[in-house]
């Protein structure tokens, strides 16, 4: 793959469901960060989530779709 | 210290500098100078030892200490050392670039950085917040969220926000990767969804972060705002003096050459 090359694009999301979906893991995070603050000091904890929920989503959405 | 401007930072110059900048090494620039030090300012227990910094402005921002970290001649230094090995000129600036942003906006709290190490020890603050690490974390984060602090950091997110374009999917293939291969690397390697969040990371994390300690420091407790150049008024603020009063330890049972001795915050 050529380095601005796209790959096949992922069809299981459409923008407007990304953005919801990254809307609502940012409202888990910020929920569970403020009864759980150790989670909110380190980019080892806050992208890792993020990750983490994404795939969570990623997995079971496309088993019930 | 600032927060989440050091997440967004990055973001922000990516939207200026396009192609000519790689957002990895800005990234790690960006991060570089609190990379392997703040741990030892909050802290770090495992199996039941706790490491920690016994002066931990000494420590973080000093010197003795590793406050030489926050210099612009060890960005300079890395960034050297980033073009030898990978003969990279774009990874060296960004690099530098990153790691230049957060050096600058430490100088705006009440201790400050070495900018001009090792030529001086002076550290450069206009003291527009009260660097409280020594109070612990929780209180930092109270202090620095009830603080002129919180509005810098609220200016970053505004730009980050006013930036949104740069986390698109288009423009990560249009200007991301075509600027830096290891995007190329990666997304041969893992889903794009989790590439592209990786990218998105610290716009999430910034931003969210941000929002979380609000709340935390101004709903779930009730710390008093104060907005007043050098607050709040409710934290001792630690300064340049201060620390160049305390200087290097000399005690007998001084920990070593990087400041971290538990006896110098009680001289």
């Amino acid at each position: 793959m050529a380095a601005n090359e796209r790959p096949q694009p992922d069809t299981t999301w459409t923008a407007r469901q990304t953005l919801a979906i990254y809307a609502g893991i940012g409202a888990l995070y910020v929920t569970l960060g403020v009864f759980i603050p150790e989670l909110l000091f380190s980019w080892w904890e806050g992208v890792p989530f993020l990750l983490l929920c994404l795939w969570i989503v990623h997995a079971v959405w496309r088993r019930l779709a | 210290m600032s927060w989440a401007a050091h997440d967004l930072e990055p973001y922000a110059f990516q939207k200026h500098f396009g192609k000519r900048v790689a957002f990895i090494p800005l990234l790690i620039g960006s991060y570089g100078p609190d990379m392997l030090t703040k741990w030892l300012v909050y802290g770090v227990g495992f199996a039941g030892i706790t490491l920690k910094a016994g002066d931990t402005q000494q420590f973080h921002r000093g010197w003795p200490g590793v406050g030489f970290t926050h210099s612009l001649a060890f960005g300079l230094l890395i960034a050297l050392i980033i073009y030898a090995v990978s003969r990279n000129k774009v990874y060296a600036y960004s690099f530098l670039m990153g790691h230049w942003a957060h050096a600058l906006s430490d100088v705006g709290d009440s201790l400050g950085t070495m900018l001009l190490f090792p030529f001086s020890t002076e550290t450069y603050s206009i003291g527009a917040w009260a660097y409280a690490g020594q109070t612990g974390r929780y209180l930092d984060a109270a202090a620095y969220f009830s603080s002129f602090g919180f509005v810098w950091d609220g200016i970053w997110v505004v730009v980050a926000l006013f930036s949104w374009r740069v986390i698109k999917r288009d423009y990560f293939y249009d200007v991301v990767v075509a600027a830096d291969g290891t995007w190329t690397w990666l997304l041969k390697r893992f889903p794009e969804y989790l590439v592209l969040a990786l990218y998105r990371g610290s716009y999430f994390y910034g931003i969210t972060r941000w929002v979380a300690w609000l709340l935390w420091v101004h709903v779930l407790h009730s710390y008093d705002f104060d907005l007043t150049w050098g607050g709040p008024y409710w934290v001792e603020p630690v300064t340049t003096s201060l620390v160049e009063m305390t200087g290097p330890c000399s005690c007998p049972t001084c920990c070593g050459p990087l400041g971290a001795c538990p006896c110098v915050t009680n001289q």
